[in-house]
């Protein structure tokens, strides 16, 4: 087996609750490395034959988590998840910072693979070798925080039976709320109250397995390593180097964005991106600082740089415990809902995250609502109360009732795009004359960084990228653009299974790392040319193969949301937009360096240069149903 | 042999500065913790602690009789 790795999975079919250990061909591991790469092939494996036509709520599709060469060996430790997204109806590689990687780790799997559909609502455990399907009817139907709560009162006196000094006990676990319950097809997997597996909507494949959460903890070593003495020296490097580079994220989390992307980029949602600009009214990490908020620098395992904070607030009578926002959210709960006082901020973000809600996606959903209202294409009849700019209140109201899809929240619950199709046919209208107010890529609310200024994300960001609106794996030019949100490079942290800050400490860390963990002597102009490439070509295909309610057509979808071709209304930048023709020739351009064809569509050469032939037959079924 | 365990911090005001306990022979660490713990009904979770001689690390099953001086440490959990 490669160092680093421990060759098996754990599979769980909740049909049967069944549990076998499945061996993983070491081949697999050198192509793809784990994590997203690895979850990837394996949908494919086993479901591309079917996968159009796969819907990815019935009990065939796959929820599979998974660790990767990296995890729990270097800084700050992360989990990624993936299956048949409800979403893009491809595939994201999903993240969370969570122990649950390195518990399974030390439990002696590379990941867990979940099938099947239980008749009763269930939880996994897995603690070493022995992994079981649990009861969660007590469970079914709470909040986030609840959630945990209860679990761990259900498990710890059982792990702590057997008490060794120096031997936490505490599982680490991820779970769903009541929106991943009720298959919103934008819940989010949470972990630790306040971290999320956002993107993907892997929350709501977890609810219609009847899968309230996972539950791990492992007593083993993780698996030998190839060069263990580099690998300290390199663990040490990291946790010198990385806060350094980055002392604003280690005092301020990316919560002190919102000053960088409103004011200087000019690239913060305002208002559901009528606007990308302010100055006059001032929102940020700062602010939670001067209430005092912040309580303790907050690291997840083996993180130097705790961009994470404990925060406390009391909001409508509630003490909240809850991270500080991030700039996404601050930016999505904030100024794209005309939201400018922080404790509303964070209290919106703290309603959604116990309701287990993917609060980027959440707010790109609310500031659609609210804009549509503005011009009269939803009305209070519609909704059942007005939903202005910056009414908190009436925010916290549409959260509840998508997460309980309640009334409109029904529609709400489907995400931007499939909403916009659906309130269009409610209306009469044309599908294009509400789509031109959503602002998603592939069925996935972009993130929080726009692109007409031209200062911050390129034309092609999401146009083209194989997660859709993901703000942290997006579309670059040239390949091997340094940003770690460079899909390129992302592949890399999501696969390897490490948080993207590390190469914040340069990327070398990172390869040095994969050679000291693996042995495997990988190349940055390797990686860029072949390992990522073959992972990019395997989710292009299956995002393009899709299914079954939603086909994307590069000819049409292949694009950014209409509204980033209206021009900025205010700000220094007024008047800048993107520029059709400059997307279309950066479109072809990106296509082309990853060998695909001038629609995005791989080739036969670049399948065979990249170990892929297998998709040759996928391939050929998308050129069918697109006519080519 | 006396075994003598010096509290500081929270615990010393909680249980004195110091407690000891005769031995008869040399057991490991983590037996003489347990009885430290137990006898003077210590509130520390024993998962949470570790063991430091000269500035690393010990393994609990190690005799007690190994060293002149050992650090208790309990560790705080992240996240």
């Amino acid at each position: 087996m490669p160092y680093g790795f421990t060759g098996k999975f754990v599979e769980v079919d909740l049909s049967s609750s069944k549990v076998r250990v499945v061996d993983v061909r070491r081949d697999l591991y050198r192509k793809f490395l784990g994590g997203r790469g690895l979850g990837s092939w394996i949908l494919w494996e086993r479901l591309g034959e079917v996968w159009e036509g796969l819907d990815p709520y019935s009990p065939e599709n796959l929820l599979i988590v998974l660790t990767g060469p990296l995890t729990g060996y270097i800084a700050g430790v992360r989990l990624a998840i993936t299956g048949k997204s409800p979403q893009s109806g491809g595939t994201v590689g999903s993240t969370i910072a969570s122990e649950v990687g390195l518990e399974l780790k030390c439990s002696g799997y590379d990941g867990l693979i979940v099938s099947g559909k239980a008749k009763d609502p269930v939880y996994i455990f897995v603690h070493d070798d022995k992994v079981e399907v649990r009861d969660a009817s007590k469970v079914w139907g709470k909040g986030i925080r609840e959630t945990h709560k209860l679990l761990l009162r259900d498990v710890l006196p059982e792990l702590r039976k057997t008490p060794r000094f120096g031997e936490p006990k505490e599982p680490a676990m991820i779970y769903i709320g009541p929106a991943g319950e009720n298959l919103c097809r934008f819940a989010a997997i949470e972990g630790k109250y306040a971290h999320a597996a956002a993107y993907g909507s892997y929350g709501s494949v977890m609810g219609s397995k009847n899968l309230k959460a996972i539950v791990v903890k492992g007593t083993g070593p993780l698996p030998p390593v190839y060069d263990v003495v580099k690998l300290k020296e390199l663990i040490y490097k990291a946790i010198e180097l990385v806060p350094k580079k980055a002392p604003r994220l280690r005092i301020w989390g990316t919560g002190q964005g919102p000053w960088r992307y409103g004011r200087d980029l000019s690239s913060i949602p305002v208002r559901n991106w009528q606007e990308e600009y302010w100055v006059e009214k001032s929102y940020s990490q700062y602010d939670l600082e001067v209430y005092d908020w912040v309580k303790r620098y907050w690291a997840d395992y083996g993180c130097p740089l705790c961009c994470m904070k404990v925060t406390v607030l009391h909001r409508n009578g509630e003490t909240v415990i809850t991270d500080a926002p991030d700039y996404e959210l601050l930016a999505y709960e904030g100024s794209n809902l005309d939201v400018w006082d922080v404790r509303d901020i964070a209290y919106l973000i703290w309603c959604g995250e116990e309701l287990g809600l993917d609060m980027i996606n959440a707010g790109n959903v609310l500031g659609f609502v609210a804009e549509l209202f503005e011009r009269g294409i939803l009305t209070k009849d519609d909704l059942g109360f007005e939903v202005k700019w910056g009414d908190v209140k009436a925010f916290e109201r549409l959260l509840k009732m998508i997460a309980n899809k309640e009334g409109i929240g029904k529609v709400l619950a489907e995400g931007t795009y499939r909403a916009a199709l659906k309130i269009a046919e409610m209306k009469g209208l044309k599908p294009e004359e509400v789509l031109k107010y959503a602002v998603q890529a592939k069925g996935i609310g972009i993130g929080a960084h726009g692109i007409r200024s031209g200062l911050d994300y390129p034309p092609i960001s999401y146009v083209t990228s194989v997660q859709g609106g993901d703000h942290q794996s997006v579309a670059m030019l040239p390949l091997d653009a340094p940003p770690i949100v460079n899909e390129v490079w992302a592949s890399l942290a999501d696969s390897a299974v490490i948080c993207q800050f590390n190469m914040l400490g340069g990327l070398d860390l990172v390869f040095d790392a994969l050679r000291a963990v693996t042995g495997w002597n990988i190349s940055k102009e390797e990686w860029v040319n072949e390992d990522a490439k073959r992972i990019l070509t395997l989710q292009r295909v299956l995002l393009l193969l899709g299914g079954p309610d939603v086909y994307w057509d590069p000819r049409v979808h292949d694009d950014n949301p209409p509204r980033f071709y209206e021009p900025l209304p205010s700000g220094p930048y007024k008047g800048k937009a993107g520029d059709r023709e400059e997307v279309k020739k950066l479109k072809v351009q990106y296509f082309s360096e990853l060998g695909w064809d001038e629609l995005g569509i791989p080739t036969k050469e670049t399948l065979s240069r990249l170990g892929l032939t297998e998709l040759e037959p996928a391939v050929e079924r998308v050129r069918k149903r697109l006519g080519i | 042999m006396i075994v003598c365990i010096k509290f500081l911090g929270n615990l010393a005001e909680l249980l004195g500065s110091e407690a000891c306990l005769e031995l008869n022979n040399c057991p490991s660490i983590a037996e003489v913790m347990w009885s430290l713990i137990k006898d003077k009904n210590v509130p520390v979770v024993p998962e949470h602690l570790i063991f430091l001689s000269g500035g690393k690390s010990v393994s609990p099953e190690d005799s007690i009789c190994r060293f002149n001086e050992l650090y208790v440490i309990r560790t705080l959990q992240g996240g």
